[in-house]
């Protein structure tokens, strides 16, 4: 009994000292909760794994600058990104601002994101026009604005000097039309006594332009009508082109093309580093942040890049621009209890740091007005990439858009592999993305 | 007297209720609300955020009628379990009868034949996109060598669903071990009887060592059932469905539906296809094995 009472009296005074410490360390921080900071959270695929001071660079910097705001950073990995918001959302817990894949459509019609209109109405700093009016269009939703652009990138068409000069063709000189690609592509393709490749001269599905769309506006084809509100993938002039594909499917054969494409393969399937970096093919359409890949990974290959991305007579320039967006994700709590920190942040991310994370990684400033600077114009390659998305045409404004993209790959594939007729291809996609689009409504 | 053997009764189903408590609640709600509520999300479009609405069979109708993948990844993986189930065994028991018979370093030959079946899957389809590589990958390199066709293995829709059966039947080390121990527990003194009856070793695998196994083999046939079905991670890592959705297994497409496009209603109505086939399949496997499992019982 007593030695229970020694040990209890331990215990309180224990407790008691605990908690009279409490209260001390607790004064200052009670004090200054007048003045609490507004804690802004950030969701953000950039930093892992290849760029890992930005993340903290970021909040940093921010921090600094802004001493009454505290920032958050989380960097999520890119194909995690909608795995992770989405739960988030849905348990009513989502991050204050959210970094994503541009164009936003998808994110509006699924209300992922809240508009902003009012936000931007009220501050004079933000103003659509300051941005390319391709980027800005990929931003707004049926008539709302749901998210600011960070970086950009466009197409552009590479090709190796050395394997030109080999082929007895004008290094300088890069083809303009199909048929001179066409052309171009044979005289450049290597075959060794196996009968293997050991340099393709061309391939239209490789790196960037696995994307089908762009080929089909080249050729004034379209994929939605916006007024019918109907898909439109098996336009005449996007099958024609998809023939144009085939053709090279019949004339290299797809499984040694892809026997190729496989060398360059690092590891699981990751093509960071591209055939063309590799030597292994001799000329490729290519995002605008390509050339950098090329200077680290290939640095021996002499190449030549131009924005006209080769057409069809009589067709137009029309290429992909992309990057990434931010938006404030459904629920998030930043937005209603401190909106000037939230906003704060967005507009520093959109506006000031997009050139500096631009520069680093050799991506494309989403604002004309940075374009000028002397560390972008002085870079020719950098300002051939930028004029690169004066010439990109606008995505169709689908609410299923990735679905879409998804659905045109895999009718290249088909239809390079033989197992579907390219208008039956791309009819297929048509039915399914009209069948998609359903769920929106 | 009575009254107190009920008490301690109560007290001890009390006490046992609690101590497995930790398990029921985590197989209640972990495993049994989802399972259940996946049931009513298949006749629901939900995208996760926003609520779900009510659509009846629609998603199933869909599946059925109008969606052409769905079809093909059903048939991918058929096609897959068709030529995985019984290759791993064939060479799971090949290798555990060799592994089986008095060999010096016999061990070192059972660990060096279970070690792939450890490596995890990422890894192990890291290191399977090099070896079925087409144009430098050893297989190739041995076949052209024996002066057979080097096929284009996952560039080429014809080949590549037998790559992945070649990698599967390559890590089923597991099918390999458990069939090792079943041989271990066939009873030596029926070998020597058929010996003194003069069989020879054909003689005595067929008639002594394949019946005696069978309840391993139905086990095994369950476990790669199953397995075969639920192919997911190599698939996701080396192809992704590629070439032209020839890998596109089922469950690679019930994740793509589900977390690339949000359609949760949809991907839960696959997930009960799939389970309503696997479930089926090993019905009727037990059902059928009175007919060929041996379970050491005389009949009658």
């Amino acid at each position: 009994m007593r030695k229970l009472r020694k040990s209890n009296k331990i215990v309180c005074s224990l407790v008691g000292m605990l908690i009279v410490g409490l209260l001390i360390s607790g004064y200052i921080p009670a004090a200054s909760a007048q003045e609490k900071k507004a804690t802004v959270t950030f969701w953000t695929p950039f930093p892992v794994p290849f760029y890992e001071p930005w993340s903290s660079w970021v909040t940093d910097t921010f921090n600094k600058l802004h001493p009454q705001i505290k920032l958050e950073t989380t960097p999520i990995p890119w194909d995690r990104l909608e795995d992770k918001l989405l739960p988030a959302i849905a348990a009513g817990n989502p991050p204050d601002v959210f970094q994503f894949a541009r164009p936003v459509f998808q994110s509006a019609a699924m209300g992922h994101a809240q508009p902003l209109d009012e936000l931007i109405e009220n501050d004079p700093l933000v103003n659509p026009e300051d941005w390319y009016p391709g980027v800005w269009y990929d931003v707004t939703y049926e008539g709302h604005v749901y998210a600011l652009p960070f970086e950009s990138d466009s197409l552009v068409f590479f090709w190796n000097k050395d394997y030109f000069k080999e082929a007895g063709l004008d290094p300088e000189n890069p083809p303009e039309y199909l048929s001179e690609l066409d052309l171009y592509a044979e005289k450049l393709t290597k075959k060794n006594a196996q009968g293997d490749y050991d340099v393709l001269g061309f391939s239209p599905w490789a790196g960037r332009s696995v994307e089908f769309m762009h080929w089909g506006w080249k050729n004034a084809g379209t994929f939605y009508d916006s007024k019918a509100g109907r898909i439109t993938a098996a336009d005449p002039r996007n099958i024609e082109m998809l023939e144009w594909e085939v053709g090279y499917a019949k004339k290299y054969g797809p499984e040694k093309m892809g026997a190729l494409a496989e060398r360059a393969k690092m590891g699981g399937g990751a093509t960071a580093v591209g055939m063309f970096c590799m030597g292994l093919s001799a000329m490729r359409v290519g995002g605008s942040f390509f050339w950098s890949q090329i200077d680290k990974y290939g640095p021996d290959i002499d190449y030549g890049m131009t924005r006209y991305v080769p057409i069809p007579k009589g067709g137009k320039n029309a290429g992909i621009s992309e990057g990434t967006l931010i938006f404030v994700p459904v629920g998030a709590k930043g937005i209603k209890e401190y909106p000037g920190a939230v906003w704060e942040f967005m507009r520093w991310y959109s506006i000031n740091a997009m050139p500096i994370w631009s520069l680093q990684v050799g991506d494309l400033v989403s604002r004309p007005e940075y374009s000028d600077l002397w560390m972008f114009a002085s870079n020719p390659k950098v300002e051939e990439c930028t004029k690169a998305i004066e010439l990109t045409h606008p995505w169709p404004k689908v609410a299923a858009l990735w679905f879409y993209r998804d659905q045109l790959k895999q009718a290249v594939e088909y239809a390079i592999y033989g197992k579907k007729t390219a208008e039956q291809a791309l009819k297929d996609v048509e039915e399914a993305v009209q069948r998609e689009m359903e769920r929106y409504k | 007297m009575k009254f107190k053997i009920s008490k301690s009764r109560v007290a001890n189903t009390r006490n046992g209720l609690l101590f497995v408590s930790p398990f029921l609640i985590g197989f209640s709600v972990f495993y049994l609300y989802p399972f259940i509520a996946t049931f009513y999300y298949s006749f629901t479009s939900y995208s996760l955020v926003g609520a779900s609405r009510w659509i009846g069979v629609l998603n199933y109708k869909e599946l059925f009628i109008e969606d052409g993948l769905f079809t093909t990844s059903l048939y991918n993986t058929f096609y897959y379990a068709a030529l995985f189930i019984p290759f791993s065994l064939v060479v799971g028991l090949i290798i555990a009868l060799l592994l089986n018979t008095n060999i010096k370093g016999r061990s070192v030959f059972r660990a060096i034949y279970f070690l792939p079946s450890i490596i995890p899957f990422v890894a192990m389809g890291m290191l399977w996109v090099w070896i079925l590589n087409s144009r430098y990958g050893i297989v190739n390199e041995i076949l052209r060598a024996l002066g057979l066709p080097a096929p284009s293995w996952f560039s080429d829709p014809n080949w590549s669903k037998p790559g992945y059966v070649i990698m599967s039947v390559w890590a089923s080390g597991q099918t390999m071990i458990i069939l090792l121990a079943g041989l271990t527990g066939v009873p030596r003194q029926l070998y020597e009887v058929a010996e003194l009856d003069g069989a020879n070793w054909l003689h005595k695998i067929v008639h002594i060592t394949l019946p005696l196994l069978t309840p391993t083999i139905l086990f095994i046939l369950i476990i790669n059932l199953i397995g075969a079905f639920q192919i997911f991670t190599q698939a996701y890592i080396m192809t992704d469905g590629a070439p032209a959705n020839s890998t596109l297994f089922y469950s690679l497409y019930l994740y793509r539906v589900s977390f690339r496009y949000f359609k949760m209603g949809y991907g839960c109505a696959m997930a009960w296809i799939l389970f309503v086939i696997v479930f089926t399949l090993a019905w009727s496997l037990f059902k059928s094995s009175a007919r060929w499992v041996y379970y050491g019982r005389e009949e009658g």
